[in-house]
């Protein structure tokens, strides 16, 4: 018995161990703490007499009846006519946004993908390549990727509040806002998909004298549009609930009737109705995205 | 196989073409035009002066101090919310899972009606934004700290629940079955017999999630937390775009220091 639990043992301090993901732990676990000792959570916060007085005056004007044709009522009946506009505006700033987004990846996947975007693309060139050319498309991948990374690393609401205060408030801006960030993430995912290929029919094509725009468009672009689909779903579903907040900076989607209209008004149970609109609005974005997805993985 | 393949192109040309019929539609119906597309002089000077200021941030040590500062508020909050929506994901997942069910489960109404609560759950928990859920707390209980940690961890919970137990559900069943089948209770299958096989898949996930969890925490500065989006609207409003420009940089430095390290990580442990 006890040769196995020495086996056992043997076992265990030959387990594959792995230094940097060790430190790494132990550095989140210190953040954590240092997080929670840093007094940014704290249950009494959530549970002092202040918010639980809060608290009731919401319920109550939640519970609270109108009467009926009295201006709080005929404000409530006015803003809740007006949830079908808000909800199909919420979805167009979304599906305008993804579409120049994905425009817009399909474009800078080409330049940011290091296989595509250098002096020798898939095989050898038989000229030597001059230095400066090496550097030139150096820069090419770099910039892009610099872009790329800048327009992703800021969120859509920060964007959006940027770029409504430069443009002055519209829908433009907005789509803006959503597709900048979108764009940041698809043109990463994009350059990668396109990296990860097969290099075989791209070689041999460029054997044959195919520039690097042929080759992008006739063999990498076809093979990686499965994936593509499959992201650019994804990235539709998160950028429904992008458009519904990014009404509290003024555009009319759901979010400026809760945030603008109905909060301060107190009329609460309007912000939850608008609130409800999103959930279903979303809901409905994900089954069909879902579903789309489901349906490629099947045929492909 | 010729004709699959031919459907199979035939249905993606269809969905493009969809996706561009809908794009421009929208386009059109949100009234956006080309002409419009370019700021007119007036807001273009100011879209100029504001992108100029990119290449020439301030560097003071007063504004690096505050960016600083704000930088690793970000952080904590992130890092707070962070683990507070793995330990929630893990619970919801759970019991959003049906991989440790014990055979015959299945056609107990009770368990299938506990599955599809925990699941609406989730959807609802994920398809409120959390700058939404910081409106909500902020209308009903007040805005403080804890409840923009809470805020931000709501949607995240129901995003890590959904993922764990789809990843779960995914896992190679054998070690479970044979768990199962020599009396293991079903807590003990899922402990040693599923979450082991899908840790990897799920340590990269949060990773992941961590980098949104950044973004968030930087925007849930626009409620009154001093995360870096609270600096960055002050700036923007005294129109001190070089300032702006630092804050910026600082969640771009963020993202991308942590872009390094994640991608480091999550090499080490797909091997």
């Amino acid at each position: 018995m006890s040769g196995r639990s020495e086996q056992i043992q043997a076992l265990r301090k030959a387990r594959p161990r792995d230094r940097f993901l060790r430190g790494s732990l132990i550095a989140v676990a210190c953040l954590v703490l240092y997080s929670l000792v840093m007094g940014d959570f704290s249950f009494t916060d959530i549970f002092s007499k202040q918010s639980q007085s809060r608290l009731a005056t919401f319920w109550e004007y939640l519970s609270e009846k109108d009467e009926p044709g009295s201006p709080r009522d005929l404000i409530r009946i006015d803003l809740r006519s007006r949830a079908l506009d808000a909800t199909m505006t919420t979805l167009w700033l979304s599906i305008a946004a993804m579409f120049l987004a994905g425009l817009g990846a399909i474009v800078l996947s080409a330049f940011a993908a290091r296989n595509l975007a250098t002096a020798e693309p898939f095989i050898a060139s038989q000229k030597p390549v001059t230095a400066a050319k090496r550097l030139a498309w150096g820069g090419v991948v770099w910039l892009t990727r610099g872009f790329l990374i800048i327009a992703r690393a800021i969120p859509e609401y920060i964007w959006a509040f940027l770029l409504i205060g430069l443009f002055g408030l519209g829908a433009w801006p907005a789509v803006l806002a959503l597709a900048l960030h979108n764009l940041g993430i698809l043109g990463r995912l994009g350059a990668e998909t396109v990296e990860n290929q097969a290099p075989q029919t791209p070689a041999a094509l460029r054997g044959l004298g195919a520039s690097r725009s042929k080759i992008y468009l006739t063999d990498l672009v076809p093979n990686a549009l499965p994936r593509w689909i499959v992201y650019f779903f994804y990235r539709w579903e998160t950028c429904v609930r992008e458009a519904v907040i990014l009404g509290m900076l003024g555009v009319t989607s759901l979010g400026y009737y809760i945030f603008n209209e109905a909060r301060p008004r107190d009329l609460y149970d309007v912000m939850l109705y608008f609130t409800m609109l999103g959930v279903g609005l979303v809901f409905c974005a994900d089954l069909l995205s879902a579903l789309i997805r489901w349906r490629l993985r099947k045929v492909s | 196989m010729a004709k699959r393949l031919d459907q199979n192109l035939g249905s993606r040309r269809l969905l493009l073409l969809g996706i561009v019929a809908a794009g421009v539609l929208a386009l059109v119906q949100l009234g956006i035009t080309p002409g419009e597309m370019i700021p007119s002089d007036a807001s273009g000077a100011g879209v100029g002066k504001f992108f100029l200021a990119a290449l020439t941030p301030a560097t003071g040590a007063d504004t690096l101090l505050i960016a600083a500062r704000a930088a690793l508020t970000t952080l904590r909050f992130a890092a707070l919310a962070t683990a507070i929506s793995v330990v929630g994901g893990f619970v919801l997942g759970f019991l959003g899972s049906t991989a440790w069910w014990p055979p015959g489960a299945r056609r107990n109404p009770l368990r299938l009606g506990a599955l599809v609560a925990t699941r609406a759950l989730i959807t609802f928990m994920r398809s409120v934004h959390e700058l939404l859920w910081a409106v909500l707390f902020l209308t009903a209980i007040g805005f403080s700290a804890t409840a923009g940690v809470i805020a931000i961890a709501i949607p995240f919970i129901g995003t890590f629940a959904k993922i764990f137990s789809e990843m779960i559900d995914e896992a190679p069943r054998a070690a479970a079955d044979a768990l199962g089948a020599s009396g293991a209770s079903p807590l003990r299958v899922y402990l040693f017999g599923l979450l082991p096989l899908a840790l990897p898949d799920i340590l990269a996930y949060i990773l992941y999630r961590f980098e949104c969890a950044l973004r968030a925490s930087a925007v849930i500065g626009f409620f009154g937390i001093p995360t870096l989006g609270q600096y960055i609207k002050l700036a923007f409003e005294d129109l001190n775009y070089p300032v702006v420009w630092t804050y910026l940089y600082m969640l771009i430095a963020m993202v991308i220091i942590f872009d390094l390290w994640s991608g480091s990580a999550r090499r080490r442990i797909a091997h």
